[in-house]
């Protein structure tokens, strides 16, 4: 009689049905939809931060630079070697290797610190730079109305940072180009944590016990691409030519790993001068729940360090990565929310206007012996199989919608940085021309424009394409969903019918 | 107070607690009839609380009605045959007073019980049919089978809804909907239903209301032949007074207050 009744209720008042199905399967389908969204992105995020910090690395352990710390902007030390031809312009070529700004370097002891500390299962330093090319042509002016430091056959010159404009002696009429890219010096012994975890080879190899204080480099498959390069050619890195031995590119959705270049950290170290330096220790924990203790100790025992979490780092996470997170996390939380709020409120309303339009019918139901607890079950029951057949529908409207996102796969990019340093950028020579090509838009934190220098110190811009997941638990959430506003519905609109007294349900008896 | 050899007795009629039993053409054994009367009101009072003031609907009402008897019930409007029927029909306690059926006094008994009561042993029919219009006429008399009825086999369950509507005539129309039947024929269903879990009692509220001359005379035919068969204890409340005239027993209730006839 419970199915014959629930199935001749749903298929003869299907108006009511209809309505709450409807409501409920938006509700459902925008659940279903952000959710997925929303694990999307984390994937998205999780990437991005494993593309610059690699698998596995529960902590990273950095220092900021202060004003007066080095690395800040690069400079140039033109010496004699600079050819000046017959027209008077000069051409300038030199390579510079040093720390990105805004960062400065921890020592080798601060590691032994981090590995020593309790919970602590493995430890990497990694040494990060930036190779600074500039190279151009310059006008010399007339020497005997300056007698500044600009380029002159007289000796050495040292240009550092935006020079001033105006005055006499300048460089006017010249043209430069800065490149730039990021060099990242790991350790050859194949640690298990560490920037290069989140990467494969693609061609060649990586780096073998062998390759320690050698000139060889490892390239990021970006950036290879974008130079031209491949296994076996040269790259100039500090002035020295590295060979290149092996391609790696991002196990990940990123489009970019977090360097473009990897060389040995030893090599790096000495090109330099930073010998048992290192700018970023990656920590893995014991467990996932001994990361904050050691966060703790961390930061106790390295004062002038900072010691970030994954979700420190993650919230370092920009771009418009960090826009659709955002997007997802506020708007599609609260517009899911309040949806699924309106869906439970239509079914909740319409079951008890349901139940007020059926008095008489539920009256006599009692008035030939139907029990309390059999009206209510009957009264839950259709409502339940209402709100099922709306979560059926939304999870399946909720599928198409991610099938929809999955096609369409939009690009989002993202950018991850430790610290973030005071203005830079811009720059230029007053009446030169300056570029500025940082590689390939990966990491490094290129600072744009030239001398400007400073500019986000550690930051990774990378392109990541969204995928939406079809997850169980994604599933299972829309159907518990939709058997909770069923339910809730139900109990009370079967609460309402169980309290209507059988001779006030039938007034039309005598 | 009842009579011992079935013959009328009215005290205090003034009061308003009549007791009365009239054997008039009784169908069934005078014998059972006489030594175990189906209902016994004594002293029977109901009030209602509207708003602020107290209605009272039932006066100290002293009634027996034996089994088997054919009982009509007439009054104005309002004068209590609404209230009374709901103590008959256990689906209202009374403020004062014992309302005996069988040997159970109703105003004693809980929820469970007289939903149980209900469902086993009190059959209604009402003037506006009261099916439940989703169902068919074969699912609407299915619908009988509660309380501790509920736990009888499917198959019981509908060969014996089938026997009550053929019974009443409507074998070819089992999975008509209400909507698909004339008036005279949903009221047939609401009688098969009443009947089909065996009640000893028949409570009809204006059966022939909502029906024409013709297939009042149907309906009343159908339902005094069940009262014969059966051996039914049946109350109708009409305002008839032609087919109050086909009881055994007429009531007059006013006032709260019921006399004989």
């Amino acid at each position: 009689m419970f199915l014959t009744y629930l199935r001749r209720e749903l298929t003869n008042r299907k108006k009511q049905t209809v309505i709450i199905a409807i409501g409920m399967a938006l509700a459902i389908a925008l659940v279903v939809i952000v959710s997925s969204i929303s694990s999307g992105v984390k994937t998205a995020q999780s990437s991005v931060l494993q593309s610059v910090y690699g698998v596995g690395t529960d902590i990273t352990v950095s220092k900021t630079a202060t004003p007066s710390s080095s690395g800040g902007r690069p400079s140039f030390d033109f010496g004699d070697q600079d050819s000046s031809d017959s027209s008077g312009s000069t051409n300038l070529s030199q390579s510079r290797l040093s720390v990105s700004p805004g960062t400065s370097t921890l020592s080798a002891a601060n590691l032994k610190t981090v590995t020593a500390t309790d919970g602590v299962k493995a430890a990497t330093g990694v040494l990060t730079l930036q190779n600074s090319t500039f190279s151009g042509t310059v006008q010399q002016q007339d020497s005997s109305s300056d007698s500044s430091d600009s380029s002159s056959s007289s000796g050495t010159s040292t240009q550092q940072g935006p020079p001033s404009g105006g005055g006499g002696g300048g460089f006017g009429g010249g043209s430069f180009d800065v490149d730039s890219f990021s060099v990242t010096g790991i350790p050859v012994s194949g640690d298990a944590v560490g920037p290069l975890t989140s990467t494969e080879i693609t061609k060649g190899r990586t780096f073998a016990a062998k390759d320690a204080g050698k000139d060889v480099v490892v390239l990021d498959a970006s950036y290879a691409k974008s130079e031209s390069k491949a296994v076996g050619d040269t790259v100039s890195i500090g002035g020295t030519d590295f060979t290149v031995i092996g391609i790696v590119s991002s196990t990940g959705s990123a489009s970019t790993t977090g360097s473009n270049t990897y060389i040995p950290l030893d090599t790096a170290q000495s090109l330099a001068d930073l010998d048992g330096k290192v700018t970023s220790i990656y920590v893995s924990a014991e467990s996932s729940s001994d990361v904050s203790s050691i966060k703790t100790a961390l930061q106790k025992q390295l004062t002038s360090a900072t010691v970030s979490t994954e979700s420190d780092l993650a919230s370092s996470v920009s771009g418009s990565l960090s826009t659709a997170s955002s997007l997802v996390s506020n708007l599609g939380t609260w517009l899911s929310i309040l949806v699924l709020a309106a869906a439970f409120l239509i079914a909740i309303l319409f079951t008890i206007s349901g139940v007020t339009r059926r008095t008489r019918e539920f009256g006599t139901l009692k008035a030939i012996g139907w029990s309390n607890g059999r009206i209510t079950r009957q009264v839950a029951g259709e409502s339940l199989v209402q709100g099922l057949i709306g979560g059926v529908i939304g999870a399946a409207a909720g599928l198409i919608g991610i099938l929809v996102v999955n096609v369409i796969s939009p690009t989002i990019s993202a950018s991850a940085s430790t610290s973030t340093r005071g203005a830079g950028g811009g720059g230029g020579m007053p009446g030169g021309a300056a570029t500025a090509a940082a590689g390939s838009g990966t990491t490094g934190g290129a600072p744009a424009g030239g001398f400007g220098g400073g500019g986000a110190s550690t930051a990774a811009t990378t392109d990541v394409v969204l995928h939406a997941p079809v997850t169980v638990e994604v599933i299972l959430l829309a159907i518990g969903l939709a058997i909770l506003g069923g339910l809730i519905a139900g109990a009370l609109g079967g609460w309402r019918a169980s309290r209507l007294r059988p001779a006030e349900a039938l007034r039309s008896v005598a | 107070m009842t009579d011992e050899t079935g013959a009328t007795d009215t005290t205090e009629p003034t009061t308003g607690a009549t007791v009365t039993t009239t054997e008039t053409a009784a169908p069934t054994a005078d014998a059972t009839r006489a030594s175990s009367p189906m209902y016994r009101l004594t002293n029977v009072s109901k009030t209602y609380q509207q708003k602020n003031r107290t209605v009272t609907a039932l006066t100290n009402v002293d009634l027996t009605i034996p089994q088997g008897q054919l009982v009509a019930i007439q009054g104005p409007t309002g004068g209590g045959k609404s209230t009374l029927l709901q103590m008959l029909g256990a689906l209202d306690r009374p403020s004062a007073g014992s309302v005996l059926l069988g040997e159970r006094d109703v105003a004693k008994l809980g929820d469970g019980a007289l939903t149980n009561v209900r469902a086993t042993e009190i059959g209604f029919v009402f003037q506006s049919f009261n099916l439940i219009p989703t169902l068919t006429a074969l699912e609407n008399v299915e619908t009988a089978f509660a309380g501790s009825l509920a736990n009888r086999a499917r198959s019981e369950i509908r060969s014996r809804a089938t026997a009550a509507l053929q019974e009443v005539g409507l074998g070819e129309r089992l999975d008509h909907l209400p909507a698909e039947l004339s008036g005279g024929q949903q009221q047939r269903v609401a009688i098969a239903r009443a009947l089909v879990k065996n009640p000893s009692v028949l409570l009809a509220d204006e059966p022939t209301g909502a029906l024409d001359e013709g297939t009042r005379d149907e309906i009343m035919g159908l339902i005094e032949r069940q009262w014969k068969d059966r051996g039914l204890t049946v109350v109708i409340v009409t305002h008839d007074s032609w087919v109050a005239k086909r009881a055994e027993r007429r009531l007059h209730i006013k006032q709260g207050q019921v006399r004989e006839a």
